[in-house]
């Protein structure tokens, strides 16, 4: 059983790996696409950019909330919690952010999902083909990361103040 | 809750979709994505969409069938509170709507790739997604550790 200040100071190994995983996972193609001979690598922007140019903007836009604003905020919430850890401010808004992250951190999924399903499906040899690449890779490391610093992560913590030793 | 296991079945051996590229066809089952990832050299990945999508949902939704039977039917059953700390942990990685959402996501991009056919699976895929979704919405600890308690006890 881990002391409250191990699992602490987990949950900041787990958003600092996060967040240096966060940049690669948008930098680096996560699925390279093959229609008639024509190849092309896209990132995660890339893909919500096709989306929205072919006119699947609100496809796009759920894409966009889920996998490149939603792993920011929960690193930047999570970041902002650690920070004021110990301190008797701002705890409801602590509180209630923590909650609202906890429901739609999750969502963050979606990427993985359609990445998995759409790899599955485009294995038609020459006329199309779709492969993962190790952009997706880091970018489930970051969500992975995110997933568990929020479960590692004691609500009652805000409302505590800091022990003598800490 | 016995539903929702008959859709997670069903989602899980009926086709989601057929795509279809100048006459060539191909359809897929959940499973065919995890394969197809693992078979690309991204068993990492894999694991993630397996766990997530099958895997845990399956644990999840069986481990909620038997706290509610035993609690419903109210019978002493073993394991029931370690049921019950399954379903509260397993709560936020039932991933069924995401998958949902996920999957209408990833027909609207193939589509711009060749023609698609919805097969029966993602029926089932929005059915459990949409039975999940009430019942994590009303899902009450308090509620099964008071049947539970009361069990003990008579």
């Amino acid at each position: 059983m881990m002391t409250s200040t191990q699992q602490l100071s987990l949950v900041k190994a787990m958003v600092l790996t996060g967040a240096i995983f966060y940049i690669p996972s948008n930098v680096v193609p996560v699925m390279t696409m093959t229609l008639n001979g024509n190849t092309s690598p896209l990132t995660v922007m890339g893909g919500v950019q096709e989306m929205v140019h072919s006119g699947l903007w609100p496809v796009g836009l759920i894409i966009f909330l889920a996998s490149i604003v939603v792993p920011f905020l929960k690193l930047i919430i999570m970041s902002w919690m650690l920070w004021l850890h110990g301190k008797p401010i701002y705890c409801e808004e602590r509180c209630r952010l923590y909650r609202i992250m906890i429901k739609i951190g999750n969502w963050a999924m979606i990427d993985i999902f359609l990445l998995s399903i759409i790899a599955a499906v485009g294995q038609l040899g020459m006329l199309a083909s779709i492969h993962a690449e190790p952009g997706a890779l880091f970018f489930s490391a970051v969500l992975l990361c995110n997933i568990f610093a929020y479960e590692l992560y004691r609500p009652q913590w805000i409302w505590e103040s800091p022990s003598p030793s800490a | 809750m016995t539903a929702c296991l008959i859709f997670l079945l069903m989602a899980n051996v009926r086709p989601l979709m057929v795509f279809d590229v100048s006459g060539n066809t191909q359809s897929n089952l959940m499973i065919t994505g995890v394969e197809s990832l693992f078979s690309q050299g991204y068993w990492p990945l894999a694991l993630l969409v397996f766990f997530s999508a099958i895997g845990l949902p399956i644990l999840y939704f069986a481990a909620f069938w038997y706290l509610l039977a035993g609690c419903c039917l109210r019978l002493s059953w073993p394991g029931l509170k370690i049921a019950l700390i399954l379903v509260e942990t397993l709560l936020p990685w039932n991933l069924m709507p995401v998958f949902a959402v996920g999957t209408l996501a990833a027909v609207v991009k193939l589509e711009q790739l060749g023609n698609i056919h919805w097969k029966s699976g993602s029926l089932w895929v929005g059915l459990l997604a949409i039975v999940s979704l009430i019942v994590m919405r009303f899902f009450d600890r308090s509620f099964f550790e008071k049947i539970i308690t009361n069990l003990n006890i008579s």
